[in-house]
Parts: C-alpha cells; structure tokens; sequence
C-alpha cells in the first residue's frame, strides 16, 4: 500500500497526460487548415494560399499525402467542388500531384525550370522589388525578407 | 398488482424525463446555450443565467403538472395504462419549452461570430476501422441464408405457423401461413443488418468537427471516436442480424415439425444484444466522451467543436443542414455520437427510406397477425 488512493489517481492522470501528449507531439508536424466562409478571399483560394505556405515553409514536405476532397470538404464543412478547386490551382503551379490511387500529394520540386517560367518569376520579382522600395523598405530590409522567405520561416506573418 | 406497478412506472418515467429536463443546461457543451452558439464568455453571463432560469421555471411548471396529470389518471382509470400517457407526450410541451429557451439564446447570439471551420492536415493518422465492411458482409450473408432458408421451405410448410415464442422458446402465438409471415423475418434480418453496419460505415467517414485549441490532439480524439462507434454499430450489426438469422431458422424449423421450440441460443443472443448494446454506449461516453472529448483530458470543459458552432447550419438548434457540406453524419451537438447532415440528399434519402421500411414492418406485422 505505497499508495492512497489519491496517489494512484494521480498517476493514472499524469500516464494519461502522457499519452495524450505522445499524439500532440506527434501531430505537431502537422498544420491547421483555418478557413473563413464569411471573408472576402474565396474559400479555394484560402486553402490553396495556406498549402502553398505550408510546403514552401517545410510543414509538408514532398511525398506527403494531403487528405482527400471528400474528407477535407468534410471537415471544413465546404463544398466539394470548392476543395477541388484549390488543389486543381495546386496542380496548376506544381505543388501537388493529383494521383488515382494515392489522391493529393505534395508534389517534389521540379528538376528545371523552363526558360518563360524563369522569365516570369523574374518580372514579378522586379514588380514586388519596386513595390517593397516604393513602401519604404531598405535595400537590406528587402534582402533580408527574401533571405527568410527562402529559408520558410515567417517574418512575424504566416506559420501556424 | 400489475395496474400498480404499470402506474408506478408512469410516474417513475414522468421523474426521470423531468431530471433530464433540469439536468439539460448543465450538460449542454461549453458556449452552447439552448442550441445557439452564445460563446463561452456570453455563456456565462448574467443574460443566459436568466434564460436558464426561465427553462427551470417552464420544467418545474411542466413537471408538477404532468405527475399531477398521472395520479389524476391513475386513480380515475386504475385499470387502464392512461396514466401513462403523460409520460409519453410529456416530450411535446418540453420541446416547446427548448424552443422558447432557444429564441431567447438565439437573441444573446446575436454578434457573436462563431469559430473558423479548421482541418489537421498530416496529423499522425489513424486508419479508420475495416469491421464495419466485415459486418456489412456478414448481415449480407446472413440475410441472404436466412431467405433462402425461409423460400426452401415454404411450400411444405402447415397451414397455422408459430409467429410469437414464449420466453422458454415455446411458441404461444400462431396465424396463417402466407408470404408475408414467413418472409417478414427474413427481409428484417437482412435489412436491419445492412442498415446497422451501413450506418458503421459512414461513422468512419464522419465529419470530423475539431476543437479550437490543441488542434492535433484533437483531430486524433475525434478519429478515435469515430472507430470506437464505428466498432460498436458494427458489433450490434452483428449481433442483430446473427439473431434474426437464427431466429428465421429455428422459428421456421418449429413451423415444420423438426423442432419443439426455439434453441437457448436465441434467447442468450437475445440477453447479450441488450447487455452489449446499453453497456457499450455507457462505456463509450465514459472512456471516449462526445467526439472524444475525454481523450483530449479537457471531459469537465469540452468547448463546442469549431464545425458544430456556426449556428446557421443548425436548424432549431437541433438539425444540422448544411447542403454544401458533403458530410453525411456529424456529431451530435448534444448528446453522444452522431445525426445526419440533413442537408446531404443521400442522408436524407436513406433515413426516409429506412423509417417507410420500419414503417411497412409494422404495417405487414399487423395485417398479417
């Protein structure tokens, strides 16, 4: 009799928050999905934007499974073709490959870009330059969020 | 002696509808008020402590006078079971009573913006369950035997067949022989079988309604849940449409002579449907909570569920409607397990066609006895 009967409650309550805790870090490599039906951006383009986000920053990474249409309709509780919409965009801009069997993936990073890709990346890039300047960022102010944007962290925004 | 104990019983379920009743707004999950989402902080405010006052006042109200209702009953009729009608229809005025709590909640909602509709995306995952497919199998199977068995040998079958057993498995009611009779069975084995484990199914796809907070946790729990009732559903399939099945054999077996009554088997599947039904339930609400809230460690507070809040999906505060929402089950508000989406064409048409099936049972149960 080492222990009273609060001493064992008490260690069952501690083994539980155990396990409890063992599936929260476990699902910490996982990222929350948050869309606003009442907001001003459609619902797809919300999914798509924090997707995008998430595999830019290294929360998924490639190969990972993303849930199915039905399932993530399910869960936000939008229409399916709303949740098809935003992966389709995905597809789009290769960030996720549409498999038969697998469904969503994250898609690898292409091996090369071709040449009207490139070209293009660099005209927005020189808009957003001009745009950064032109709201008072500094050369290394705007060096320096590139830097961060690269390496997927925040910059105070974004990141769940 | 019976007469007492049939009043006793309508005044002892008057009691226990009433404690219900009084116990309501204390169970109801946290920001929850009377079917409207008020928040947690509105929740607690001097507002929706009037309006729960109001509901304690309407339920003592009701309370009195349906016990008064029921000795007045008794004692004029002591032979007949009219008292027991105010137990049985006490749920009419109560819901009237839900809908002036929910008016007024709905008033104190006003503003309140309910929680953004939230997903885990790549949250350790838990498989969902594959039993409620073998159960599905199994009711086929099954139901399928138990026609067959029913059509080989209804030719030879005498003219007057048993349809009611005694508790011994002696038979102690007998009518006509004719389609209707001898298939009854059958078609409701099959039928319940398909319609249970069906049901197992879709709760593995069920709407999974996170919590606000500790998001991943709680896409777990909720996944644990869901094949924690899928198991059960799929379990009571089984047992259920076992039963019938060898109720069909044996009672058919009785009709043509090649047995005196039914075997022990049927009344011990009997008990031990009833005994796993009510058990499994209490033992899912203690070990799991609604939606898994109890594995989340958060039983005494489980906040309303992100996708459960946004009260314009909830018609009366009761009945989910939401038709862009694919989900065919979601979680029950209150309460444990699952409604459907009655905004969800397939939902609705399978609970139609599973109450006009009940429907005709009975209907063909009557006729024919």
């Amino acid at each position: 009799m080492l222990h009273g009967p609060d001493g064992g409650g008490n260690r069952i309550r501690a083994l539980r928050r155990l396990y409890i805790g063992w599936y929260t870090i476990s699902g910490m490599g996982a990222f929350v999905l948050r869309v606003d039906r009442d907001g001003e951006e459609p619902v797809y383009v919300q999914i798509a934007r924090q997707l995008r986000e998430a595999i830019g920053s290294g929360q998924l990474e490639a190969g990972s499974p993303l849930p199915s249409v039905r399932a993530l309709a399910s869960d936000l509780g939008v229409n399916l073709n709303t949740v098809a919409r935003g992966y389709r965009l995905l597809e789009d801009e290769g960030f996720v490959e549409l498999r038969d069997r697998e469904g969503a993936v994250v898609a690898p990073p292409a091996r090369r870009a071709p040449k009207s890709t490139r070209e293009g990346f660099t005209a927005a890039l020189r808009e957003l330059a001009a745009r950064m300047r032109q709201a008072g960022l500094s050369r290394d102010e705007i060096e320096a969020s590139m830097r961060r944007a690269l390496e997927g962290g925040g910059s105070g925004s974004g990141g769940s | 002696m019976e007469q007492a104990v049939l009043h006793g019983v309508a005044v002892a379920t008057v009691a226990l509808s009433a404690g219900f009743l009084f116990l309501y707004p204390r169970l109801a999950r946290r920001g929850l008020l009377f079917g409207a989402y008020v928040g947690p902080e509105r929740a607690d405010s001097d507002d929706a402590r009037a309006i729960a006052a109001g509901w304690y006042r309407d339920v003592t109200i009701l309370a009195v006078v349906a016990v008064v209702l029921t000795v007045a009953l008794a004692a004029a009729f002591p032979k007949s079971p009219a008292s027991l009608a105010p137990s049985g229809l006490l749920g009419i005025p109560a819901f009237f009573v839900y809908l002036r709590a929910h008016r007024r909640a709905r008033e104190l909602a006003c503003g309140v913006v309910a929680p953004p509709s939230v997903a885990a995306i790549g949250a350790a995952p838990v498989a969902p369950t594959r039993l409620p497919w073998i159960a599905l199998a199994v009711a086929v199977v099954l139901g399928v035997v138990a026609f067959v068995h029913a059509s080989i040998h209804y030719p030879s079958l005498p003219e007057r067949i048993p349809t009611h057993f005694g508790a011994t498995g002696q038979p102690d009611a007998w009518s006509k022989k004719s389609a209707a009779t001898v298939f009854l069975m059958p078609v409701t084995a099959l039928a319940l079988g398909i319609v249970t484990s069906g049901a197992a199914v879709m709760t593995t796809k069920a709407k999974r309604a996170l919590r606000t907070e500790q998001t991943a946790t709680s896409a777990w729990a909720q996944s644990r849940f869901r094949n924690a009732m899928a198991r059960f559903l799929a379990v009571v399939g089984l047992f259920t449409s076992g039963l019938l099945t060898s109720l069909t054999i044996e009672s058919i077996d009785v009709a043509r002579g090649a047995r005196a009554s039914l075997g022990w088997t049927t009344t011990l599947g009997a008990i031990a449907l009833v005994v796993f039904t009510l058990g499994g339930a209490i033992y899912l609400a203690v070990r799991y909570g609604q939606g898994g809230a109890r594995l989340e460690g958060s039983a005494a507070k489980a906040p309303l569920a992100d996708g459960l809040a946004d009260d314009r999906s909830w018609k009366l505060g009761l009945f989910y409607y939401a038709p862009d929402d694919p989900s065919f089950f979601v979680e029950h508000r209150f309460g444990l397990g699952y409604t459907i989406n009655f905004g969800n064409r397939w939902a609705v048409a399978a609970l139609v066609g599973y109450l006009l099936f009940m429907l005709a049972i009975v209907v063909v149960a009557f006729t024919s006895t």
